[in-house]
């Protein structure tokens, strides 16, 4: 099931649409945060920007580009702050072409699926167990990595790799299968 | 191969030579980009749904916590009072466009209409920007105020702009007061921002708490309160809006107010209601169960008697302690159980029967920082530790004594609802004498027997929960205790409650059979006994008292900075000092005088 395109113009659906885009946008925050609790206040940042300016909102434009712009920007401006009184250890040209290629690629269309997948994700991961679904958010989540994801639960590096690398394949099966059932194809 | 260094990319280790080759594949190669971003929405997905799965089960629990109980708010992180008191025709209103709406009354009804059109632009154009700006009126502690990036220390008849942010540090507080009389206390640790608006106030609350009484505002010039889950539009209501870390909460006194959640799904909460905004939680209104305090001060008796009726013991119990501080008590119905273990600690055995030959009241949950404090303010109280200035606290990973170190400031950030610590035996029992005055019940500590049957029940179980440990359960010494440096002898805990300290009551899904909260963890609760280990060979059967003399006070229960071990229900610990993973709750004997 696709999303239909946006075209807000009240204040109601422009705030209504913006929330449609989230997953994407805290992507686009965690892309050049890689930290999920910076990129978090960073959408709420952007989301009280749009609560205030909506009417700078041209109707007719792309409003994803628009939120986008903003949440790029606020995160160009916490990275900066970060960065402040530090020794640069961030490679800035590869944020540079990180940032553009995630520009370029994860456009409204791609939005509009991970929003549909999110729901879909949901449904399948119910299926999971508590560890599966535990170290699912220990690695994506938390950020830890395998190895120390060995060390917690016992298991060797590889071990834990295979878990997640099944985990992903199964859920993956499941989504497709989901959305193909919904007529859906992603 | 290249999942791998996506991955690195992610959790910030790339080395200099993967940062390059991942560099030139994002370049030139295309497969490799979309193939980047495909990693990039598949890992925010996983991410943020597992995690919701994890948070779901604990939104709810504190939800349902939170409208089972009546006193402040549930706060963590961030928590807004904000009261619109409907009082306002007495108040004189926005002084500085007064003399206008003044003029307007002679004006010819032909001129009316252009005289009008006249005002509406002045009002928002310059006037407007005054009635929407606050003043600074008082001060304590640092506290910034920051303007198009430049940041200085807020004074005392500062005049704060839309588009200014207020932060108050630690120990600082700020007080606004708008032209139209509407106040705004910033607490400790807060951050507010006056976004922009022609017409009406609207405030953002990033972090900290603020408590605001808010004039009533004209119905297309609402006060909103914007949070991270949603808004409050305020028009002429008496209103209270909690916001902790995942969810907000609004309760209604008076009138209507219009509450959007971050879905765009709106309600209207009329008087006598509640909703909450929360991430998979669908927004719907409800009845405030608990009756709230009078406004003025009413008899002893007559404010208890209205809680519990005289005939029949009701299964909670409500306490006044004044100043709009309340306690919440649950009935522990008479019964036998068997106290003591033995497969514990050589203190623990033998197993014996108890019996609690008289119901009573055991606290819903340990006794707050709030209703401490107003002990304290009530009876100018100083703990041992603020006299002799040092308690004992965590410090560089090891428990410490501390200079400074006291109930008010732990070592640690305290909310008013976490529970009250760093307090001897001696302390606690002060406190029981000013409640018992100040309620006219017969407030103690618990004797350890009453303790652990409050805790295990007829059933005498392991645990307040059943037999086995389970670490989300309680708030014990954790992944977050560990991250915030502490050395944990006994090994990895692998749960992360995000409390690496104390948590607030009814944090955790874990009340034992009669309804108490924590009584596994978060903090040990000081008993009334002296501590013996031979007692149990010779404790009376009914209603055992403790031995009649002794060096140590008993403590029960387990803290944030416990192994699970201690977290037994039958584990017996002794103290003689005071600490910062010590509090305690009491008891309140059913029956006891009704009189002051």
């Amino acid at each position: 099931m696709s999303v239909p395109r946006l075209n807000p113009r009240t204040r109601d659906e422009i705030i209504k649409a913006v929330f449609q885009y989230q997953d994407a946008m805290l992507s686009h925050a965690f892309v050049l945060l890689r930290d999920w609790a910076q990129a978090e206040d960073v959408l709420q940042d952007a989301y009280l920007v749009v609560m205030d300016k909506w009417k700078d909102f041209q109707p007719g434009s792309s409003l994803y580009a628009w939120m986008r712009q903003i949440v790029v920007y606020k995160a160009m401006q916490v990275r900066r702050s970060r960065a402040a009184g530090k020794v640069a250890t961030v490679d800035e040209e590869l944020l540079t072409v990180v940032a553009r290629t995630v520009e370029n690629r994860l456009d409204e269309k791609m939005a509009e699926i991970q929003q549909t997948t999110h729901r879909v994700l949901q449904e399948c991961m119910a299926g999971l167990g508590a560890f599966s679904t535990g170290l699912l958010t220990e690695f994506y989540w938390q950020m830890r990595s395998c190895e120390a994801l060995a060390k917690t639960h016992g298991r060797s590096v590889n071990a834990i790799r295979l878990v997640l690398s099944r985990l992903r394949m199964q859920l993956r099966e499941c989504i497709k299968r989901r959305l193909n059932t919904e007529g859906t194809r992603l | 191969m290249n999942e791998e260094l996506y991955e690195k990319y992610f959790t910030n280790r790339l080395s200099r030579e993967e940062a390059e080759n991942l560099k030139t594949l994002l370049k030139s190669d295309a497969k490799a980009q979309e193939a980047f971003v495909a990693y990039l929405m598949e890992w925010e997905l996983m991410g943020n749904v597992a995690r919701q799965f994890l948070l779901k089960d604990n939104v709810k629990n504190k939800l349902k916590a939170q409208s089972q109980k009546h006193r402040p708010l549930n706060t963590k992180a961030l928590r807004v009072a904000a009261e619109s008191v409907r009082r306002r025709g007495k108040r004189k209103n926005l002084k500085s466009v007064g003399w206008l709406r003044f003029l307007v009354l002679p004006i010819a009804a032909a001129a009316a209409f252009m005289f009008f059109f006249h005002l509406h632009n002045l009002r928002t154009s310059k006037i407007g920007q005054v009635a929407l700006a606050a003043e600074v009126v008082g001060l304590s502690g640092p506290v910034e105020l920051v303007r198009e990036a430049a940041s200085v220390p807020a004074q005392v008849g500062m005049r704060v702009l839309q588009g200014d942010e207020l932060k108050t540090g630690a120990a600082g507080r700020a007080n606004l007061r708008y032209p139209d009389g509407t106040t705004i206390e910033l607490k400790e640790e807060s951050n507010l921002a006056l976004l922009k608006h022609e017409r009406a106030k609207r405030l953002a609350l990033k972090r900290g708490d603020i408590f605001a009484d808010v004039a009533k505002q004209k119905p297309d010039e609402s006060l909103t309160v914007v949070t991270p889950h949603g808004e409050a539009t305020v028009v002429g209501t008496q209103l209270k809006l909690a916001v902790a870390k995942e969810f907000t909460r609004l309760e209604v006194t008076q009138g209507k107010v219009r509450f959007v959640n971050l879905d765009n799904k709106y309600v209207y909460v009329e008087s006598g209601n509640y909703a909450v905004a929360a991430t998979g939680v669908e927004l719907e209104v409800k009845p405030i169960v608990v009756a709230r305090a009078k406004a003025t001060p009413v008899p002893v008796k007559e404010r208890y008697e209205a809680i519990e009726p005289v005939s029949g013991a009701p299964k909670e119990l409500m306490l006044d302690l004044g100043g709009d501080v309340k306690m919440e008590l649950v009935l522990v119905k008479a019964g036998e159980f068997d106290m003591g273990s033995n497969d514990g600690e050589e203190n623990e055995k033998p197993v014996h029967k108890v019996k609690i030959s008289q119901p009573y009241y055991i606290g819903k949950y340990d006794v707050t920082v709030a209703q401490f404090r107003a002990f304290v303010d009530a009876a100018k109280f100083q703990t041992i530790a603020e006299k002799q200035n040092k308690g004992w606290t965590v410090k560089d990973g090891t428990w410490q004594e501390v200079s400074g170190v006291n109930w008010r400031n732990p070592g640690f950030k305290q909310e008013d609802n976490h529970p009250v610590v760093v307090m001897t035996w001696g302390d606690a029992r002060e406190f029981c004498k000013w409640a018992t005055k100040a309620t006219g019940r017969t407030v103690r500590l618990p004797t350890e027997a009453e303790w652990e049957y409050a805790a295990r029940g007829p059933k005498s179980l392991k645990y307040p929960w059943g037999d086995k440990w389970e670490g989300i359960m309680a708030n014990v010494a954790d992944a977050s205790l560990r991250r915030a440096g502490f050395n944990m002898e006994w090994g990895e805990i692998k749960e992360d409650d995000g409390y690496p300290f104390t948590s607030p009551g009814g944090a955790y899904k874990n009340s034992s059979w009669c309804g108490a909260y924590d009584m596994a963890g978060n903090v040990w609760q000081w008993c009334q006994d002296y501590f013996s280990d031979k007692y149990y060979g010779e404790s009376p059967v009914v209603d055992p008292q403790g031995p009649a003399n002794g060096d140590d006070r008993v403590r029960r229960g387990g803290g944030w900075a416990s192994a699970p071990g201690s977290c037994r229900s039958a584990r017996r610990h002794k103290l003689y000092h005071c600490d910062a993973s010590t509090g305690f709750r009491v008891v309140v004997e059913c029956g006891s005088s009704r009189h002051p």
